[in-house]
């Protein structure tokens, strides 16, 4: 450093700011001692520095201290670019796999969905299904004195009833009822004649019975062609007076109504009555309430499924045309012109 | 920076801060309207601000701050020059404090930044320089004219009382 009187004012400059260093600033000293006369223009200079201390102000910093636990909030507020990435690709592998999930699940519902429905027809159908059962309770119950067995029944249509000796061997006909609630028919009949080992026909299978168990066969003319045949309403209709709704098919026509002036009615179709036939019985009739469930859980599931694919397709179908007929109402206008 | 180190940021450098607006703006509340939006953007960005730089942070910010104030609200003086203009008050001559307030008063924006930045904060030109976006040599040059604009005033007046 070469001080002269030229130049004295800069390094004076440096020496208020600071800014020399040691030996510099040892230099700038020396110089004012050789050059007294230049001391007031020091002094000038010094005059010139702020105190930190003269000037001290106060801010209220509660407004400006944050509190600690305001730290997970604001990072998630100064979110970078790197994380909202990384999320949004958490978000797009969590909807595929929820989506890939319900894809399997559904393939997964469809399978045992048909299988059901297939045991359901293939067990419901020959005996006669569940429905038809459960609806002959009803009336069971209805019409009948639902406190009272068929057996107890069964003297009171006697006693107003023409003698059924020939109601027998229709019985004897129809008595294989196992599988179905329409065995009530036979009670019917054994109340009448007594015959309670004919039943039920263990060696035939309940399907090939199943049309004739719904058909009270109380002929007077002791003949049992009717249940051979199941469309067998106009025969029946001269049966003794009892009605007998059964739980089969329609088409096998449950109903029996004899025009005697008794008028007895009687709906036989207690399952109760014939214990004899319990163990094929009630296997059948779980099995049929089994496919019922079955369709009843099935069936309506893949309705409800396509039902709202459907729906989905009819509202995309409806705002298609509601846009293309804004677009329409938007064009017409101008061509009318 | 966590939060404790932006906390103690404020407790450090908030009054050196509202000093440093308070005596280039002149008016309590936009001092501190300019402080608070310094500091918030201090802790918005406190996870890029290494806290032993917290500071230099805090007043680059300020100073940015302040000066879009004064150009919002057009009080902003492009020149450099000591403002002759101004009516002379008489002063005592032993309160050279209150001349010298009244001297600074009478700088530029840039040059006023400068000495309080210099003179308050103790900073080097170079740390001048990035707060306030000039070059060292631009400091140097700026810094020593105001100084000497200063020490004429006081001369002045001294010699006037």
């Amino acid at each position: 450093m070469n001080l002269t009187r030229h130049n004295y004012e800069e390094y004076f400059l440096l020496y208020v700011d600071g800014e020399l260093a040691g030996d510099d600033r040892l230099a700038v000293e020396a110089f004012l001692q050789e050059h007294p006369d230049l001391g007031e223009q020091m002094d000038d200079l010094r005059q010139t520095v702020l105190s930190p201390a003269d000037d001290v102000f106060t801010i209220d910093k509660t407004l400006l201290y944050r509190p600690q636990e305001e730290e997970a909030g604001a990072r998630i507020i100064s979110i970078n670019r790197r994380r909202l990435s990384a999320a949004a690709a958490a978000v797009a592998i969590a909807l595929l796999a929820t989506s890939a999930l319900w894809i399997v699940r559904r393939q997964n519902h469809s399978g045992p969905a048909a299988a059901g429905a297939q045991n359901a027809t293939a067990i419901a159908t020959p005996p006669g299904d569940g429905a038809a059962s459960g609806a002959t309770t009803h009336h069971t119950t209805a019409a009948g004195n639902p406190s009272t067995d068929t057996a107890q029944a069964a003297p009171a249509i006697a006693a107003g009833s023409r003698p059924t000796a020939p109601t027998v061997p229709g019985a004897r006909t129809i008595g294989p009822i196992p599988g179905d609630r329409t065995t009530a028919a036979a009670p019917g009949a054994r109340a009448t004649a007594p015959a309670p080992s004919n039943v039920t026909h263990p060696e035939k299978a309940p399907w090939q019975n199943a049309p004739h168990d719904a058909l009270v066969t109380n002929n007077p003319s002791g003949t049992n062609p009717v249940p051979q045949t199941p469309v067998g309403i106009p025969q029946d209709m001269h049966t003794d007076g009892t009605i007998a709704i059964s739980g089969s098919t329609p088409r096998h026509t449950p109903l029996a109504i004899n025009d005697d002036s008794t008028q007895a009615l009687a709906i036989n179709n207690r399952p109760t009555v014939t214990r004899t036939s319990s163990p094929t019985y009630h296997t059948l009739e779980d099995g049929n309430q089994e496919a019922s469930n079955d369709r009843i859980l099935f069936v309506p599931a893949d309705q409800v499924v396509n039902g709202e694919v459907k729906g989905f397709f009819r509202r995309a179908g409806r705002l298609i045309k509601r846009s293309a007929s804004l677009n329409n109402d938007v064009v017409r206008p101008e061509s009318d012109r | 920076m966590t939060p404790q180190e932006y906390n103690q940021c404020v407790s450090q450098y908030a009054d050196n801060v509202y000093r440093f607006i308070l005596k280039n703006l002149g008016r309590e509340d936009d001092a501190r309207d300019v402080v608070q939006s310094s500091f918030e953007k201090l802790w918005i960005n406190r996870e890029q601000v290494d806290a032993a730089r917290s500071k230099s942070y805090l007043f680059t910010i300020a100073y940015h701050q302040m000066i879009d104030h004064i150009r919002k609200s057009k009080r902003i003086q492009l020149r450099d020059d000591f403002r002759e203009d101004a009516q002379v008050q008489h002063i005592p001559a032993n309160n050279t404090r209150k001349l010298l307030e009244e001297a600074l008063s009478r700088l530029g924006e840039t040059q006023r930044s400068l000495i309080m930045l210099k003179d308050y904060e103790g900073y080097s030109y170079e740390e001048i320089g990035r707060i306030t976006g000039l070059n060292e040599s631009q400091v140097k040059v700026y810094l020593h004219r105001a100084r000497l604009q200063l020490r004429d005033y006081i001369v002045k007046m001294e010699n006037v009382l």
